[in-house]
């Protein structure tokens, strides 16, 4: 089985440098529900491993592939249609320099990993403080230097994404009331940012959150 | 592993001979896709037979690369195919380091091409020229990040070693990178040899060129040359990333010798399915898509030094 | 059993809300739940204050509990509550009768959904404070921020977008960091040599339970980084003006009086859990954020021309004093903490007033309040001096016991930042409650005269503020 996490700690890793250079939105949000399968099939091989599975994990598992691979990315695909945004024009940061600057966070995370021996140590595969960390960073990276509040969102998805990898990598559960707590939160947070992405379409006429800097001091 | 030099002097003449053949196989499984009947598997072998019969017409301009490029190119990719472990039987020729005058040879082989093409002074051929070098310039980086995985994973730096080594079976993140690293050789396999999502081989359109455009003055036994060259350098990496799948200890010899051989022709079949079904890609697009496959090899690399422990 | 209660029946009145859209009842519904929850709290402390009333187990480990600091925290939430309440049900309509100065093509939030969504964001606050379970008190917390976005946008124009989203994102990043935390505390617990059961607190903080020191401290960052988003801590702080300035005042009133002091909690819990030897190392964290939290307030709120940017900025600045308080002097702080959400929860109703009466934010087009409105002028006034914490208020108090605590230096660098708050916040009131009325502003005498209608809840919350004032001094007396 650790075979397998590593193919698919491997896989969220390249993951990243897509995400990086996607610049068509629905090309985006498929490699976001792509990502939510693989943290499913992670959680899955990680309990395997541990050997420690019973319904509430399988629940909380199968909840969890439902809503991150299928139920988010449908609900910002419908919300792109809506608005009728196809492509994340003029980012901040041109898509090749994004690429260089996530390859260049995913080494930090190798570095910081490698500074931190004691993960390895407790039975974990030593690449999920790696993925997970350069997931968290490209998560944020995406929020820092697209536009679209769109984009925002899935980045903010990918960020969600990186945190469950080291939950689930390093085994830490939670109990089914917290998980099913996650993903209801996870859940109405896409849900009301797609509303606010309706609201600020409508106000606006365009969902560049560029021009949302008129107050502050 | 037991040693039997017989089915690596095989594996050399059976490239040596078949090569041709897998071109022929690419365009029979593209015409497979849309439904039509396609030339046959042997039609490259019809065209060298025909090109080597011909006289050979060269430009009046031309102040000799013209001339003795295609030989250069062909004798730089005959001496790289002895460093490759056929059937997974170290070379004879095998030294160490020998991995990085195998990328070099490569490379002298695109430089006869190159050299020739500028020599010939159309505009066509310059272009197709400049294009060749800049994405070759961001393929090497990708390719080397390959060979530094392989290396890392092997603990060699001799060629044969490297590929045919056995996975080491301690480390699971060895075989993530195994997978990751052979994609990305298969796509600089793609772009060396100007296949479909980089380069279109069958246009007619000279401003959408790379390859094509470069070749466009030859004629004859230059052409065959040429032409040969080309198929031998595309089993060539075909071979390269077969070998980087199989591993060393999978079985004896000769079944070794069978897999390999299938598994080039099956490489040329995947080849052909990608081209049927794939679009050239955009030139400004090409780059970014290059950066990417280098920043994959680069993780695939980080995966085996984590795995194996960092070189401590 | 009572801790359930308390979560559900605002929960339960908000899923009623939306039945209750055709009539006019819906902003009904807020007085009974408030009143309920307050009695609720108060008479279980009050009759049978040794019986753990709070407790709610599933599958043997708690899931909600109260000890004495949520008890309290309780209280004040459900206080503010009832006050806010009472208050927005006459603020409500006379915002919307007197709203022909917005824009025109903006609209305002239906009430029902107002309704829905604050009995929501009170339940979660409940919750948050309840939870006995770390993984459950990021739940909250991550929907107390889902619940009280869409109050923001009750009057649906630009500005109120702008901090919507920023809020929601900003806040979002923050949680999730501060989940990261949690992960990694957890996973430092794990490693150790005596891991704790489960993320519950109890287990947590039982005896014997250690932490691996390095990972117990990367997860505190992270968690006071996520806990101190919310908590408005500078760096983390941008989201906090803009959010407290464009909701509507009873939003405002409790954003600031009740969801910073929910994520002080959370923070406190976690610097509960700290073993000794980084201890030290969360202090410091924690002094630096507040000091600077209190620097970069103060220096915003003497330039500052927008009165409800200013009291977002003193809250900003209450809450450092109040992670000082956590570091330095623990005594003093729930009396910071309540007098700080009472005197802020009156100055937002406050300013609410003023901006219905004036219909401006604007410090320099505001003047002459205490010939148009002498009664809101008289409270914004003690409310000024009380925030400030001059004399009378609890809040000189708990300031000068902070002082006295500090390292010297740490103590002359605070001094005079807070002289700077006072400076800057009394000129901006005095500046607004003395002079002539702009020429302009007789047009809008029945706006005026309904503000003036609406300073019951914060003549109550000053008298509130006075009593408490008296009582603390009466404890200093005893301490000195």
């Amino acid at each position: 089985m650790n075979d397998l996490l590593s193919l698919l700690l491997g896989a969220l890793l390249v993951l990243n440098l897509l995400l990086a250079s996607a610049s068509r939105l629905r090309h985006c949000i498929k490699l976001v529900a792509i990502q939510g399968v693989l943290l499913g099939l992670l959680s899955l091989a990680c309990a395997q491993s541990s050997g420690g599975h019973n319904w509430q994990f399988l629940l909380v598992m199968i909840l969890s592939l439902l809503i991150k691979g299928g139920l988010l990315p449908y609900l910002l695909l419908y919300t792109m249609r809506r608005i009728s945004v196809r492509r994340e024009l003029e980012p901040v940061v041109g898509y090749s320099l994004s690429l260089v600057i996530i390859l260049a966070l995913t080494g930090g995370a190798f570095w910081l990993s490698s500074i931190t021996p004691t993960a390895v140590a407790h039975g974990a595969s030593p690449l999920v403080l790696p993925a997970a960390l350069s997931t968290i960073s490209t998560g944020l990276f995406l929020m820092v230097t697209r536009r679209k509040a769109i984009t925002q969102v899935i980045g903010f998805l990918v960020f969600e994404n990186g945190i469950s990898i080291f939950g689930t990598g390093m085994m830490i559960h939670n109990g089914l009331l917290v998980e099913l707590g996650l993903l209801l939160d996870i859940f109405a947070l896409v849900f009301i940012m797609g509303l606010a992405v309706f609201n600020i379409n409508r106000s606006f006429q365009h969902i560049d959150t560029h021009s949302l800097n008129a107050l502050g001091d | 592993m037991p040693q039997n030099p017989f089915f690596w002097w095989a594996g050399l003449i059976t490239a040596l001979l078949l090569a041709p053949l897998l071109p022929g196989v690419i365009n029979k499984t593209k015409a497979c896709f849309v439904g039509r009947q396609g030339p046959s598997l042997l039609q490259p072998y019809y065209n060298l037979h025909k090109l080597f019969r011909k006289d050979c017409i060269r430009s009046s301009t031309s102040c000799g690369p013209l001339a003795w490029a295609p030989g250069l190119e062909l004798s730089a990719l005959l001496l790289a195919l002895l460093f490759l472990p056929y059937a997974n039987q170290l070379s004879p020729f095998a030294f160490t380091g020998d991995a990085f005058l195998f990328a070099y040879l490569l490379g002298l082989g695109r430089f006869a091409l190159v050299i020739g093409a500028m020599d010939t002074g159309s505009s066509f051929e310059g272009m197709g020229a400049s294009r060749e070098v800049q994405f070759a310039a961001l393929t090497e980086g990708a390719f080397f990040a390959v060979i530094g995985f392989l290396a890392f994973a092997s603990r060699s730096l001799n060629l044969s070693e490297m590929l045919s080594c056995p996975l080491p079976a301690n480390v699971p993140t060895v075989i993530a990178a195994v997978i990751l690293a052979a994609g990305i050789a298969f796509i600089v396999m793609l772009v060396e040899n100007s296949r479909v999502p980089f380069d279109d081989p069958e246009t007619h359109l000279e401003l959408t060129m790379i390859h094509e455009a470069m070749i466009l003055d030859y004629s004859g036994p230059d052409l065959g040359f040429i032409l040969y060259s080309a198929a031998l350098k595309l089993w060539l990496m075909t071979a390269l990333v077969v070998l980087m799948l199989l591993p060393g200890d999978l079985a004896s010899a000769p079944v070794l010798f069978i897999l390999h051989l299938l598994g080039v022709l099956l490489g040329g079949i995947v080849i052909g399915a990608v081209e049927a079904v794939s679009a050239r890609f955009r030139f400004l697009k090409l780059p970014q898509f290059l950066l990417g496959a280098l920043c994959t090899a680069l993780i695939a690399l980080a995966l085996t030094v984590i795995g194996t422990g960092g070189g401590r | 059993m009572l801790a359930l209660l308390m979560v559900l029946l605002p929960l339960l009145f908000a899923a009623a809300a939306p039945i209750l859209r055709k009539r006019p009842l819906a902003l009904y519904s807020l007085l009974p739940v408030a009143g309920l929850s307050l009695c609720l709290v108060l008479a279980a402390d009050l009759f049978c204050p040794e019986r753990d009333l709070f407790s709610l187990y599933l599958g043997g480990t708690p899931i909600l509990a109260a000890d004495a600091i949520s008890r309290f925290f309780l209280q004040l939430t459900a206080g503010l509550f009832l006050a806010v309440s009472v208050h927005a049900f006459f603020w409500l309509p006379a915002t919307r009768e007197h709203s022909s100065h917005r824009v025109p093509g903006t609209r305002t939030m239906h009430r029902y959904l107002f309704v829905l969504f604050l009995l929501a964001f009170v339940s979660m606050m409940n919750l948050s404070i309840l939870s006995a379970h770390f993984g459950l008190l990021w739940v909250a917390v991550e929907a107390t921020t889902l619940a009280s976005a869409p109050l923001i946008l009750y009057h649906c124009s630009e500005g109120s977008l702008e901090a919507m989203w920023k809020y929601l994102l900003l806040c979002s990043i923050g949680i999730g960091l501060a989940l990261f935390g949690i992960l990694l505390l957890a996973f430092a617990g794990k490693i150790s040599s005596c891991p704790p059961a489960s993320l519950g607190f109890a287990d947590l903080s039982a005896p014997g339970v250690s932490f691996h020191p390095v990972w117990f401290k990367i997860g505190f960052v992270f968690c006071l980084a996520g806990f101190g988003t919310k908590m408005g801590l500078v760096p983390f702080h941008s989201w906090l003006p803009d959010a407290h300035s464009e909701a509507p005042a009873p939003v405002s009133a409790l954003l600031s009086g009740a969801l910073l002091n929910c994520c002080l909690l959370a923070v406190m819990r976690t610097l509960r859990l700290a073993p000794a030897e980084v201890l030290p190392f969360c202090r410091t964290m924690l002094t630096i954020l507040g000091l600077l939290s209190v620097l970069v307030a103060a220096f915003l709120i003497i330039r500052q021309k927008d009165f409800k940017r200013m009291l977002a900025y003193s809250s900003i600045e209450h809450l450092g004093l109040c992670a000082l308080l956590l570091c330095y002097c623990q005594t003093a702080l729930t009396t910071h903490v309540i007098a700080h959400s009472v005197s802020k929860m009156m100055l937002f109703l406050l300013a609410g007033n003023i901006l219905l009466a004036y219909d401006t934010r604007s410090i320099s087009k505001v003047t002459g309040m205490f010939s148009t409105l002498p009664r809101t002028a008289c409270l914004w006034l003690i409310g000024l001096f009380a925030i400030c914490g001059t004399p009378p208020s609890p809040l000189f108090v708990t300031e000068y016991l902070l002082v006295t605590s500090l390292p010297p230096l740490l103590a002359i660098l605070l001094l005079v930042l807070l002289f700077i708050v006072f400076a800057g916040m009394a000129t901006a009131c005095l500046s607004m409650t003395m002079g002539t009325p702009a020429p302009g502003s007789h047009e809008r005498q029945a706006a005026q005269a309904a503000a003036e209608q609406l300073t019951i809840v914060p003549g109550a919350a000053a008298l509130g503020i006075l009593i408490l004032g008296y009582i603390t001094t009466l404890w200093m007396k005893q301490l000195l």
